[in-house]
């Protein structure tokens, strides 16, 4: 280092001594819980991305089947296809019902976490 | 300081591989020098504090993005002053500068017949009351030894700029320690 980047500065040498040291003793555990914390969290909202797409899947599948293929089926076991079709219509609506409740949870429980 | 060096790139390894312990040991190495920057910006301990605490996750979360051709510790130092001055940007409060008539050329170990302990103390205080630029250059040049040029580096500032704080930093330095030694 030069004598123009350093001249003699009378509390030079007293700085150079003056780190402080962290507050808090339990930093380090701190940070690394966070950043536990975070990459759990990145893991879950991959998950829901998933489960978003799946369940967009489900509802889009469920719609053709009961519009589109339920009404040409022949009687099965003595049920009409209409019948059928109110019968895989059900199923259906309480399918979505439920998955869209977990979805709803899942999103919320994910929303405090980050908070 | 190759020993040094060599422990240190044993450890980005391990962080790069995601092996806890080498989060640890960055924690370790540097959590005081991150927190002794940030406040020299802040100027507030519960902040300084939170400031290294994100400082330490964001470098973490970028290590893939380190090329490793500058130190460790110039590309951390860059992440806690950046974050530093946010936070400072965010509050909107940065120091006024209370000790612009700083008329003084006394040396100091003349003019004050005081422990270095006492000093010690007084030159963390003056850190506080000092404009955060001017604080950090100091910080940077004589606790961390860094040159004009790796100042430069962490900052982002030109190396004239930094010379200039560096000389109006070491005036009001002596000027804030002189005021504070008349009130004591």
């Amino acid at each position: 280092m030069s004598e123009i980047d350093k001249p003699r500065f009378e509390l030079g040498e007293i700085i150079g001594r003056s780190k402080l040291s962290m507050p808090d003793h339990n930093f380090e555990q701190l940070v690394i819980t966070r950043l536990k914390e975070e990459a759990e969290l990145k893991r879950s909202r991959r998950y829901i991305g998933f489960s978003v797409v799946f369940f967009a899947l489900f509802v889009a599948l469920g719609y053709i089947v009961s519009t589109r293929f339920i009404a040409n089926l022949p009687p099965v076991a003595g049920l009409s296809p209409q019948r059928l079709k109110l019968i895989f219509q059900v199923i259906f609506i309480l399918s979505i019902l439920f998955r869209a409740e977990y979805l709803i949870k899942y999103y919320r429980h994910n929303k405090l976490d980050i908070s | 300081m190759a020993n040094s060096n060599e422990t240190e790139s044993l450890h980005l390894r391990k962080l790069l591989n995601g092996d806890e312990s080498g989060f640890r040991y960055f924690i370790k190495a540097y959590q005081d020098m991150a927190f002794t920057l940030a406040v020299s910006i802040v100027k507030d301990d519960f902040v300084a504090q939170e400031v290294s605490q994100d400082a330490f996750i964001k470098a973490f979360r970028a290590i893939k993005s380190f090329n490793q051709q500058s130190a460790f510790k110039t590309w951390f130092y860059r992440i806690i002053v950046n974050e530093a001055f946010a936070r400072l940007k965010k509050s909107k409060k940065d120091i006024l500068l209370f000790y612009d008539e700083y008329e003084t050329d006394v040396a100091l170990e003349d003019s004050l017949d005081i422990n270095d302990n006492e000093k010690l103390e007084m030159v963390n205080e003056a850190f506080k009351l000092m404009p955060a630029n001017e604080g950090l250059v100091l910080r940077l040049f004589y606790l961390e030894e860094e040159s004009i040029k790796e100042v430069s580096a962490i900052t982002g500032w030109t190396k004239a700029n930094i010379k200039v704080l560096l000389h109006r930093a070491r005036k009001r330095m002596l000027a804030i320690i002189q005021q504070k030694k008349i009130r004591i």
